[in-house]
């Protein structure tokens, strides 16, 4: 056996130390055998006090709870809620985009949103619980396809000159921004419970959760199938949702932090 | 976990007791000071028992546990920045430099010399030897695969044994090695 092995043993499977081979290395090496004792080394224990206090903080009002839902119970729950807004939407403000698009147009424009809102629904769900947060790939993905919305309607349609590009265009955008509204409502609801060791970032992804619904309640209503207007006034509001979640996750987090300041401040 | 959540006393008492030790041990090998570590385990524990209902059974109860403790850390850091008047973002905070302690031979303590590691490998050693998570517990905390925490387990044990082990043995050049990976 050679260091590198027995570090790996070390790291990875201590119960392996006890075997001829390593036990002989350990004799014949001074450098492993000082890692050795390094990490066997006796472990500091906490005062008595600390521990007295730490059990009385975990005893203190103590109730029953109930556990949360699973993160697939929690997006099903919220996407049904979604489904709702997303009806109200186009209830109140018509289907003329709808009928102004094309069939191509239409299912890239509901299946990237349909992608986005999915994606960031169930890290934002996931984000609820300590110690389960997405892993690296959904982050990105969800990274990807939130920047492809604003990218895509370039490649789908085309640019036509408009008169009324900035009047039409912020009467939409607001529209657009009280769905999101709505949506943010319900993405909240669902996720009121938790417990969010990243606070902006699920804010961030509940915020692109919201703006993707709003984005494509906008282009159900939104007659205007020109490039320039969905790229600004439909993805802004994606933007603008999704920058308003990290916010109020900022705002949740400096709250915690000075709920603790106080906590540690009373007891010095 | 889940009897403390059905409200049972013995089994809140039984789990700071069991878990509160590694949980100390973890935030004192991060901090370096006794009385901020008991600070900060008994902020973790109020957190804990706010946030009890966020833990589903039967998933493992320490990535949970640890991933609340980590987040109190941190808080607990910025909170002290803001108090020193030196405020600044985590991300602009330098790498501690990869040098061999002075004293090393005669304060071999495992805080110590576990400071002058990358943050990254810093937090992955103490997981895995101070408080005695496994790979997999680490990685879910960490939201990284297992792989990528194995990798930051080694890299972090050759800084270490490099700070350990003599300078003649070539221990600073294996150490700025380690640190530049």
């Amino acid at each position: 056996m050679n260091c590198e092995e027995f570090g790996r043993l070390l790291l990875e499977d201590q119960s392996a130390l006890a075997s001829v081979d390593a036990q002989r290395h350990l004799r014949e090496c001074s450098e492993c055998r000082v890692m050795n004792e390094f990490f066997v080394a006796p472990a500091v224990d906490p005062p008595v006090s600390v521990m007295a206090n730490a059990e009385s903080a975990a005893r203190s009002a103590l109730t029953p709870v109930r556990p949360l839902a699973a993160p697939t119970a929690a997006v099903a729950g919220t996407a049904l809620l979604l489904a709702g807004v997303f009806i109200a939407g186009v209830w109140v403000n018509g289907h003329h985009g709808w009928l102004a698009r094309t069939p191509w147009q239409r299912a890239a424009t509901y299946t990237l949103a349909g992608a986005v809102a999915v994606i960031s629904l169930s890290a934002a769900m996931r984000e609820r619980t300590p110690g389960s947060r997405s892993s690296q790939v959904a982050r990105i993905a969800a990274g990807v396809f939130a920047a492809l919305l604003f990218v895509f309607p370039t490649l789908v349609y085309g640019f036509h000159p408009d008169t009324r590009f900035w009047s039409h265009g912020a009467l939409c955008s607001c529209d657009g921004l009280i769905v999101g509204i709505l949506a943010g409502l319900a993405v909240w609801f669902a996720m009121r419970r938790g417990y969010f060791v990243a606070p902006v970032s699920a804010g961030w992804y509940a915020g692109l959760a919201a703006g993707s619904l709003a984005f494509s309640v906008q282009e159900t209503y939104c007659s205007a199938a020109e490039a320039s207007h969905v790229t600004l006034w439909h993805g802004c509001v994606v933007a603008l949702l999704a920058l308003t979640g990290m916010f109020a996750g900022w705002i949740a987090a400096r709250r915690e932090a000075q709920m603790s300041f106080r906590r540690s401040a009373g007891r010095e | 976990m889940e009897a403390y959540q059905q409200a049972d006393e013995r089994a809140a008492a039984e789990l700071v007791r069991r878990v509160g030790p590694s949980l100390y041990r973890s935030l004192l090998a991060h901090v370096r000071d006794t009385s901020i570590a008991e600070d900060l385990l008994q902020d973790t524990w109020i957190r804990v028992h706010k946030a009890r209902h966020t833990y589903r059974p039967p998933s493992p109860v320490l990535p949970w546990l640890y991933a609340i403790a980590e987040h109190t850390r941190l808080d607990g850091f910025r909170r002290r920045q803001r108090r020193q008047g030196r405020e600044c973002a985590i991300d602009s905070v330098a790498e501690p430099a990869m040098e061999r302690p002075d004293d090393i031979d005669q304060r071999l303590t495992l805080e110590k010399l576990l400071q002058a590691l990358p943050e990254n490998q810093r937090e992955v050693l103490v997981m895995l030897k101070v408080s005695g998570l496994s790979l997999e517990e680490i990685a879910q905390i960490k939201g990284a695969s297992v792989g990528a925490i194995k990798l930051r387990a080694h890299r972090g044990y050759n800084a270490l044994r490099a700070l350990l082990t003599p300078a003649e043995s070539g221990g600073k050049a294996r150490a700025q090695e380690g640190g530049a990976a």
